[in-house]
């Protein structure tokens, strides 16, 4: 029996998760900053044991776990772990030591990830920072971010390097000047990167779409067009990785009814549909921010023929599920058809054929729909278990799912490794092979039929006589208690 | 009830008018004129000028070219026809979009014996109007207009009401109003007014009301190309779009199914679905294929965030059990490839006139690909639709 209580899973094929995370350390800022540059990078970003600070004013979600209620949703999600069990963990009032156990150290200490990969079901790994694709695009200092940068991928290189055939980094890329962006892709390519990471959004005024000679870049030929030449002469692949949209340094403005600055992101509406920022209940903008951030960016490249620009750059699509594709890229065709007359960039590849020739789509484990429709998603498609991130899942998981959804064996492990693998030319190596049976956890730990009575209850609220819960009026104080972080 | 060629009868669940000046000029009661049309007005003047004044200003049109992309298409035309139009070239728009014995003869050629008559530039421009009043009396006008358009074949033609939600009170006047009337339709477009979406609290007694009048509650995007930030998403994608040079507008592309899924998102984490059991929900003009994803995104983060603890954290357990329908387009494969899911919720529809129409017969070729069963074709084109209106 698996950790679900299902039959244990086997696998022939190796796996290559191409979305994984670290929780950027302290390590990154006290070690791998170079001396000269500590100063200027306390005025850009910095992150040490007490916080995190952006463009030396504003404190933000470094991703420390003094920054959460609870646990630390970047490092919960490991083996045989559910959204049931953290449900009932943060309803159970954790204590430091349990706080520590539910940690997945991997997220920072190479050692224990392969530990963790091989309960995982994974074999091989891209290494995405995290909290940094939050809030290093709203860094200012061009200097200060090219430091941080540098910093950055210096140490997930050591990092992967205590496992250079399991372990592969992904490189960050800082955009706030273009001419250092293409020193740091060479620089990248000399190291060994296999991917360099961008986040589509619209941080200082960026959007990172501007290739055409113009004013918006500061210097009319400042722009992305030297980045997406220099990747393709590196051949190293873009990665437009998304994120909850958040503008950090937003402050007051967002309490407007109709907030008084530009919006960064398409998913920075989202959250405005609930009343969070007044104090009242949420609608998490984790649900979609990810999928409109992507959206955004790869309507409007497709539809204006941009790729035609860059025959040669291959771009991967990390974070923003793939559920969407089947629908939006016929529709993209047709309006590309619409359009002939009116497109300035006069092309006819249609949106599809430029996809299929150059871009690959990450998804999860539990996307039901791509896996029945795999056929389109065959050569496209890339898994990633997101882990630790509170949402990740297990290679496992998405064995199950896909044989559930008849997807046959040999694209099961093209899905699974080998188009992320020929993408990045790894070879692949299986490390593993069979499903552990069941951790053993310590008596406090949420399972059995206790959780799924519990989950049965919270589940169907209404159905048990809850008709209302309202968080913003419980007594702050005993939230204060319920919620200190640790 | 079949037609006269043996097949079911079709039920477009999105089709448009192109609302003539007619709608300003000859419905507006005459002590709401003038504040109208400083609030919204629309006329094309003798000369072809368009004018589009919104809240004392002008406002950008959704013309862009010669080619009225809202109101281009005719039976026969296909995508690579509209391509080839001449964008110079000022083109009439279709007559059916605001001629309702034109608009007949147009759905006898396209196969279509009822179609739901969603607006065109009340979808665009009138949720931005700031004076509660002016939107009022625009919202009777526009459904005194739409109600008699479609009294030229009452069976065929099923008028969608536009609601004043620049104030709930007005709002709930207006659909009693037009309930009592005989509309079994409203329309709700998932946009921001002055911060407020459609599922905030003070919305609840519209909920409530609609429930209670049966009417059922269309949730319709519109591009909002022309519209400000902060209010749709349709404006952040123009404006990041234009260092793209790509010469057209490009929020059509991916802000409707955005504010769609926003809205079925926020209605999940505030629980109208479970309040209003009975409510008919329908999503038009978004595509159907990302319905699946956001309710499996909202399970999620319901399941993730322990705050909210009086909702169903299986939204899509909770939608589909509901009375809820989704419009699919005719190119939407992934509708046809997994009937079990949407074999009780699709219908599909046209999106007529505007320049990216679809037709029966591309649907069905699309529904045809992947073996769907005819039974469930019949659903997909007209008896999905059929039970939840009431058609």
């Amino acid at each position: 029996m698996s950790g679900n209580g299902e039959a244990r899973v086997t696998k022939s094929f190796p796996v290559f998760d191409c979305d994984a995370h670290v929780n950027d350390p302290n390590e990154i800022w006290s070690r791998y900053v170079e001396p000269r540059y500590r100063d200027l990078v306390k005025q850009t970003y910095w992150k040490d044991e007490h916080q995190a600070i952006l463009n030396g004013r504003t404190p933000v979600i470094g991703g420390g776990a003094g920054d959460f209620p609870g646990y630390n949703p970047i490092c919960i999600a490991g083996p045989q772990m559910s959204k049931k069990i953290l449900r009932k963990l943060q309803q159970i009032g954790l204590t430091a030591e349990q706080r520590r156990y539910v940690e997945h150290a991997g997220a920072y200490d190479p050692k224990a990830r392969l530990r963790e990969m091989d309960l995982m079901g994974i074999d091989q790994v891209m290494i995405i920072p995290t909290m940094l694709v939050a809030n290093f695009p709203f860094a200012e200092n061009a200097d200060g971010a090219y430091a941080l940068a540098r910093a950055y991928n210096d140490w997930v290189t050591d990092y992967c390097a205590a496992a250079p055939d399991r372990l592969f980094p992904a490189g960050w890329l800082p955009l706030q000047n273009v001419r250092y962006t293409v020193e740091e892709l060479d620089r990248l390519r000399s190291m060994g990167f296999r991917v360099a990471l961008l986040r589509p959004i619209d941080a200082r005024g960026r959007y990172p779409n501007y290739v055409f000679p113009s004013m918006v870049s500061g210097a009319p030929t400042n722009t992305m067009d030297k980045v997406f030449r220099k990747l393709e002469e590196t051949g190293i692949v873009l990665g437009m990785h998304t994120f909850p949209a958040h503008n950090p340094e937003a402050g007051a403005a967002i309490r407007h009814a109709v907030p008084p600055i530009p919006m960064t992101s398409p998913g920075d509406l989202i959250a405005r549909a609930g009343e969070m920022h007044l104090g009242g209940r949420m609608v998490d903008v984790q649900t979609l921010s990810f999928v409109f951030e992507a959206v955004a960016w790869l309507a409007q490249v497709l539809l204006s023929g941009m790729l035609d620009l860059y025959p040669n750059l291959r771009m991967a699509i990390f974070e923003s599920n793939a559920s969407w594709l089947p629908q939006l890229l016929p529709y993209w065709d047709r309006l590309f058809k619409l359009y002939a007359n009116e497109r300035v960039m006069k092309t006819d590849r249609l949106p599809s054929e430029a996809f299929a020739a150059q871009c690959f789509i990450a998804f999860e484990s539990d996307e039901t729909p791509v896996f029945r429709q795999w056929d389109r998603f065959e050569d496209v498609g890339l898994w990633s278990s997101d882990a630790y991130h509170h949402d990740g899942a297990d290679s496992w998981s998405a064995i199950r799912e896909m044989r559930r959804c008849g997807v046959p064996e040999p694209v099961q492990a093209k899905l699974l490794g080998g188009n992320a693998r020929r993408m990045y030319g790894i070879e692949g190596k299986v490390f593993v092979r069979e499903e552990p049976p069941p951790l053993e956890r310590p008596a406090w730990f949420p399972g059995g039929e206790e959780l799924e009575q519990w989950a049965a209850v919270e589940a169907d609220p209404r159905a048990h006589g809850i008709t209302g819960f309202d968080l913003a009026k419980l007594d702050p104080r005993i939230l204060m208690q319920a919620l200190r972080p640790y | 009830m079949p037609a006269a060629n043996g097949r079911a009868r079709v039920v477009d669940v999105d089709s448009h008018v192109f609302e003539p000046t007619d709608v300003w000029e000859q419905y507006l009661d005459r002590d709401h004129r003038l504040v109208a049309r400083s609030a919204f007005w629309h006329e094309v003047d003798p000369l072809g000028l368009e004018v589009t004044l919104l809240n004392g200003r002008p406002a950008r049109s959704l013309r862009r070219s010669g080619v009225n992309r809202q109101a281009c298409w005719r039976p026969g035309m296909t995508p690579e026809d509209v391509g080839a139009l001449d964008p110079d070239v000022a083109h009439p728009i279709t007559p059916g979009a605001h001629d309702p014995q034109a608009r007949l003869a147009d759905m006898d050629a396209m196969g279509v014996e009822t179609a739901l008559l969603f607006p065109t530039l009340f979808a665009e421009h009138f949720p931005l109007v700031e004076n509660a009043d002016a939107a009022a009396a625009l919202a009777r006008a526009y459904n005194d207009w739409l109600w008699d358009f479609s009294r030229a074949d009452p069976r065929r033609l099923v008028p969608v009401a536009v609601l004043p939600l620049q104030h709930p009170s007005f709002a709930v006047r207006e659909l009693d109003r037009v309930a009592a009337r005989g509309f079994r339709a409203a329309f709700v477009r998932p946009s921001f007014f002055q911060g407020r979406f459609p599922n905030h609290p003070a919305y609840d007694p519209l909920w409530e009301r609609l429930q209670t009048l049966d009417v059922a509650a269309c949730v319709h995007p519109s591009p909002g190309s022309t519209n400000p930030e902060w209010s749709c998403e349709g404006a952040f994608l123009e404006r990041v779009a234009k260092n793209l040079r790509i010469g057209h507008d490009v929020a059509e592309a991916a802000a409707p199914f955005m504010d769609a899924s926003i809205f079925l998102t926020a209605i999940a984490f505030y629980g109208h679905m479970e309040r209003y059991p009975k409510l008919k929900l329908a999503l038009v003009h978004a595509g159907a294929a990302w319905v699946p994803l956001a309710l499996e995104k909202a399970e999620t983060y319901l399941w993730l965030f322990s705050g909210i603890r009086d909702v169903s954290l299986e939204p899509e357990r909770v939608f589909f059990h509901r009375p809820s329908l989704v419009g699919f387009d005719s190119w939407e494969a992934p509708v046809a490839r997994m009937p079990d899911v949407y074999e009780d919720v699709a219908a599909w529809g046209s999106r007529y006139p505007q320049h990216d129409t679809g037709t029966v017969e591309e649907a069905r070729a699309t529904l045809a690909r992947w073996a769907v069963p005819e039974a469930t074709v019949e659903k997909y084109l007209g008896g999905n639709a059929a039970r939840l209106f009431g058609v």
